[in-house]
């Protein structure tokens, strides 16, 4: 099994990228129903690593722990904020 | 004799002289002007920003290719002052990473929605190790040495990326460009009500190209002499659509393609005017000052 996050959607494709930074270009139809932009997917490999899209898994709970994470880190970012206009 | 030696000194430092004085008067502009390359990365968006005071700014780093991190090696940049993620997709994104990883970025702004991907994450990862300054991207201007980075407003939070593109308004001496990100009609139209854009010289077209990049509204609101689209050739997306094209011809716009002529580089003079060069042997087109002026 691995994650595949849906990175966007681009007319009749879904571009997913992989945890191993892997990225692929899937017709949405084989997705499952309700798959949007930023859901992450469970799915399962075959022996030479190839995914299997049709059997693939949403997993909303692996979505909001990926956003939580994200978003802790990026309000620590935030912090280094000044403000206002900046001069570089 | 030492009166012979240096009278043929004075001779030799006076030539020197001339020959140098030659040589920086044709010299091509882009070693003192502003100068904005936009990056033949493929499908994605990477374009630096070179103040006249030598400040950068790398707006989008492609996709993961490493093909920006080599075009700013290319040009023996060891430093950026800002780097801007216009939004969190891949094709934006994914080169990002690779480049803070190997020179110094001094600040770095994106638009505050969170993506999914290890790479996103990897990225933001990288700031906080790295102690570089994050700049929300609140409406505010950034000083690039003489050259402004003015940030659009956002509209509401959108769960989608596109239209939650960081929108740059860049100006020089009456000379200015837009970056679009991908920002779709929501976004477009906010900033049509919203940003008090000016007609600009220069148009980041948004979202390669592609039909929910570009409306006839958006091309009369901002009226671009230059329409840049940064696409790849033979995208499975089919960018830049026909539609989009027929619109920006048929506004009277210059248009360029990274897919079709490589990176192309507009370099703005002191009086504002500018030249672009497509790829490497093509000829240089030039608007003048007073044409590239908002209009």
């Amino acid at each position: 099994m691995a994650y595949f996050a849906v990175d966007r959607l681009e007319g009749r494709y879904a571009v997913l990228v992989g945890d191993d930074g892997s990225q692929h270009e899937v017709p949405r139809k084989q997705l499952p129903k309700g798959t949007t932009e930023s859901s992450v997917l469970e799915v399962s490999l075959d022996e030479s690593g190839k995914p299997d899209w049709a059997g693939a898994r949403l997993d909303a709970a692996e979505k909001e722990r990926r956003i939580k994470r994200a978003l802790a880190l990026l309000e620590e970012l935030k912090k280094r904020d000044p403000g206002g206009d900046i001069v570089l | 004799m030492t009166r012979m030696i240096s009278f043929r000194t004075k001779w030799i430092r006076a030539l020197t002289c001339w020959v140098l004085f030659v040589s920086l008067s044709a010299a091509p502009a882009f070693a003192q002007d502003l100068v904005i390359r936009f990056f033949n990365v493929g499908q994605g968006d990477a374009a630096l920003i070179t103040s006249p005071e030598g400040k950068s700014a790398l707006i989008d780093g492609g996709p993961n290719t490493g093909l920006a991190s080599y075009d700013l090696d290319s040009l023996h940049i060891d430093t950026l002052d800002l780097m801007v993620a216009s939004h969190n997709h891949a094709d934006h994104l994914g080169g990002l990473w690779d480049i803070l990883r190997t020179i110094t970025v001094r600040a770095y702004m994106e638009n505050g929605v969170a993506a999914t991907s290890n790479a996103y994450f990897d990225v933001i990862s990288m700031l906080h190790a790295k102690h570089v300054q994050y700049l929300a991207a609140t409406p505010r201007t950034i000083q690039l040495g003489s050259v402004a980075l003015r940030i659009l407003p956002m509209p509401a939070p959108d769960k989608t990326q596109n239209n939650s593109s960081v929108g740059v308004l860049v100006t020089y001496r009456g000379f200015t460009a837009l970056f679009t990100g991908d920002a779709e009609g929501k976004e477009r139209t906010y900033w049509e009500a919203h940003a008090e854009l000016p007609h600009v010289a220069v148009l980041k077209v948004a979202h390669h190209g592609s039909v929910n990049g570009t409306d006839p509204a958006w091309i009369e609101a901002t009226r671009p002499m230059v329409a840049v689209i940064s696409v790849g050739a033979k995208n499975m997306y089919h960018h830049p659509s026909e539609k989009t094209l027929s619109t920006l011809e048929n506004a009277g716009a210059q248009v360029y393609r990274t897919d079709r002529d490589g990176d192309i580089t507009v370099a703005v003079d002191s009086l504002g005017g500018f030249t672009v060069r497509a790829g490497k042997s093509e000829p240089v087109r030039s608007w003048p000052a007073a044409s590239a002026s908002p209009h």
